[in-house]
């Protein structure tokens, strides 16, 4: 009898705090725009205020590692009290984990950064997203790099060009477009990343089967092609020298690892280079709110931006960044052009024929 | 004269006997632990999206290629990883538990940390090895012999150098049981059997490996079941190379749009063969364990 008098007094302790903190987490939102337009929020001292608060932050995110715990580093600097957890990994798997999560009814993710705008538009239509318009993005961002109804912004701009090893090719044969590589000289050559895995090559996939067609993948899977996983594991192969000439994968890794030193050049192909924008959002059911918009809030400002340019040598959105010499502005890049509507609704398909023609 | 004692005052033993709850506690933990999980593997394998009773799921684990050809590289990688592990594994704990060879201890310790190195890193390790391209010990080979850039001598991105890198990791399975059991068997037998006349290699085959079975086999079983189920080193040598494991194919039908029927209905073989190997040691055995 005394067990169960004590354990109903516990139930009633345990809601009535959770009640209180959920009243709590209402009141220290900032306040929502009128109907149609959000309005644009500076980083004021109250929203650092209930961040400290929160004094946590969980980070999915497509970004590579060291960037992207750069960028945490550089937050906790910033705002100190405030811890973030990076969970780094291909844009499709965080996208499959965020479902599931979802579907398990965990809500363990705040802010979420994805190689693939159609990801953005399968939560949205879910309505798992929260909107939010910082005061930098609508001053210095162009309306197409951010949603209508401010429920995700383009943090990023990726491209996934050709590159080469230098000690590998010599100068007069570098192949300079995609058709080029299916000459027979490059078997067992190539390295090639998944869509199945990265955001960036399953957009690459789609724009290329839509420019070639997707002969042009069975000519390719016929080139004994080293199949890897990440865009970012393709600058890195061909930097080892363990293979010659990488298919697709992430510019700007080839970029930062030219600037170090290592042997690897970029080719931007004849038929255009692959474009992926990598897209950011905040979740509705965010443990941590305040604090998500804190970091997507600072996250599009300025200093990370240029952060982003420098260190990261990706593209940046912002306006106001500055683009470091030696590389070629985005405006003068042949680009092919991105597609996220249909990378949702072909996005399964293009998935199992890539895993047919290649086998993994 | 007789003499009373006094009578002996047994106080009530109110002791309950635990042992009845405790039995029930471990078979339900024993339950949720293992029976949950493994009866929501079978009904997910005979369900279809719809929650439907349908075979389909192993129809298409039979005929599709897709499924069948990772079946099939699955177990021709556990039985040659087992194979090769028994093999290198057998005649190395008899050496280093039964004979006088010299640096046993330091064989015993190298052995101990193949152990604990995981295999993932391993893989990794190998990788950075013997790439066809960028390895260090085809870079060497090409560095002595003046072989062009497109030669190589070891290539790990292919079922050989997966089943090589797969056994390199699994083999102090075996070796660790065979050396055990070898300690503890007394070594009468096989004085009796040398003053009787046998010669090494009669003794062996006479005496120590009948009774090394049970551990042999408790090996090479175990050995089969890590390289079927082993994840990170096909993961890493496989799909570069072009092909699946059961596994990795497994881990491949959880992409968006994740399809758990299949993954379910592709683990029952897996699961199956589990349950033969067992059920043949058993018969093989009989009930001896030594």
């Amino acid at each position: 009898m005394r067990e169960v008098r004590l354990s109903r007094r516990q139930l009633l302790h345990a809601s009535t705090t959770l009640a209180g903190a959920f009243a709590a987490g209402k009141l220290t939102r900032p306040a929502r725009a009128q109907a149609g337009a959000v309005a644009a929020e500076p980083i004021t001292p109250a929203l650092i205020e209930a961040a400290k608060k929160e004094g946590k932050l969980a980070f999915y995110t497509a970004m590579d590692l060291a960037f992207a715990q750069r960028l945490a580093k550089t937050f906790e600097e910033k705002f100190p009290g405030i811890g973030v957890r990076v969970e780094r990994s291909g844009a499709e798997r965080i996208f499959t984990r965020i479902g599931q999560e979802y579907g398990s009814n965990i809500h363990a993710v705040d802010v979420v950064n994805t190689a693939d705008q159609a990801h953005c538009l399968v939560w949205k239509r879910n309505g798992w997203l929260a909107p939010y318009m910082p005061e930098e993005v609508a001053k210095h961002f162009e309306p197409e790099y951010y949603d209508p109804d401010a429920l995700h912004i383009t943090t990023r701009i990726l491209i996934s060009p050709i590159a080469y090893n230098t000690n590998l090719v010599k100068a007069e044969e570098v192949p300079k477009s995609f058709a080029g590589l299916l000459d027979p000289k490059w078997a067992g050559k190539l390295v090639k990343a998944h869509p199945a895995y990265s955001g960036t090559i399953m957009n690459a996939t789609l724009q290329t089967a839509r420019e070639l067609g997707w002969e042009y993948f069975e000519k390719l899977a016929k080139q004994r092609v080293l199949q890897v996983q990440s865009a970012t594991d393709t600058p890195k192969k061909i930097a080892l020298g363990e293979r010659a000439v990488m298919v697709d994968g992430a510019g700007y890794l080839v970029i930062r690892y030219k600037e170090e030193g290592q042997p690897v050049e970029i080719v931007y192909p004849d038929e255009g280079t692959p474009l992926a924008t990598s897209p950011s959002a905040i979740f509705k059911a965010a443990p941590n709110p305040n604090a998500a918009r804190l970091f997507q809030n600072w996250m599009h400002s300025r200093e990370p931006q240029q952060i982003l340019v420098d260190w990261a040598r990706q593209y940046s959105p912002h306006r106001l960044v500055v683009e470091k010499p030696g590389v070629r502005k985005l405006s003068e890049i042949k680009l092919m052009h991105e597609d996220p509507e249909a990378v949702e609704k072909t996005g399964e398909e293009i998935k199992a024929r890539y895993a047919q023609i290649f086998k993994v | 004269m007789t003499i009373a004692l006094p009578a002996e005052r047994t106080a009530p033993t109110y002791k309950i006997d635990l042992s009845w709850p405790i039995l029930i506690l471990f078979a339900a933990v024993l339950c949720v632990l293992i029976l949950l999980p493994m009866s929501w593997l079978i009904y997910y394998s005979l369900v279809d999206r719809s929650g439907a009773f349908t075979l389909d799921n192993f129809k298409t684990l039979v005929t599709d290629p897709v499924f069948v050809d990772p079946l099939t590289t699955t177990v021709i990688l556990a039985t040659s990883s087992s194979v090769i592990c028994c093999a290198f594994a057998a005649p190395m704990g008899w050496l280093v538990a039964r004979t006088d060879m010299p640096l046993r201890r330091t064989v015993r310790a190298l052995v101990t940390a193949s152990f604990v190195t995981p295999p993932f890193l391993g893989a990794i390790a190998w990788e950075l090895l013997a790439a066809p391209n960028s390895g260090l010990l085809n870079k060497v080979y090409r560095a002595v012999t003046g072989a062009p850039q497109d030669e190589h001598l070891f290539n790990i991105y292919s079922l050989a150098g997966l089943i090589f890198v797969i056994s390199a990791y699994t083999f102090p399975y075996v070796f660790v049981l065979i050396a055990n059991a070898l300690d503890r068997i007394p070594g009468d037998l096989e004085d009796a059997s040398a003053i009787l006349g046998a010669r090494t290699w009669t003794t062996a085959r006479r005496i120590t490996i009948p009774l090394a079975l049970p551990a042999l086999l408790a090996g090479a079983i175990v050995a089969f079941l890590q390289a079927m189920t082993l994840f990170g080193s096909p993961a890493i040598l496989a799909i570069p190379a072009g092909f699946h494991t059961m596994t990795t194919k497994i881990w491949s039908l959880f992409n968006y749009p994740p399809k758990p029927e299949l993954a379910a209905a592709a683990s029952v073989p897996l699961l199956v063969l589990t349950v033969f190997l067992l059920r043949a040691e058993h018969f093989i055995l009989g009930r001896r364990g030594y």
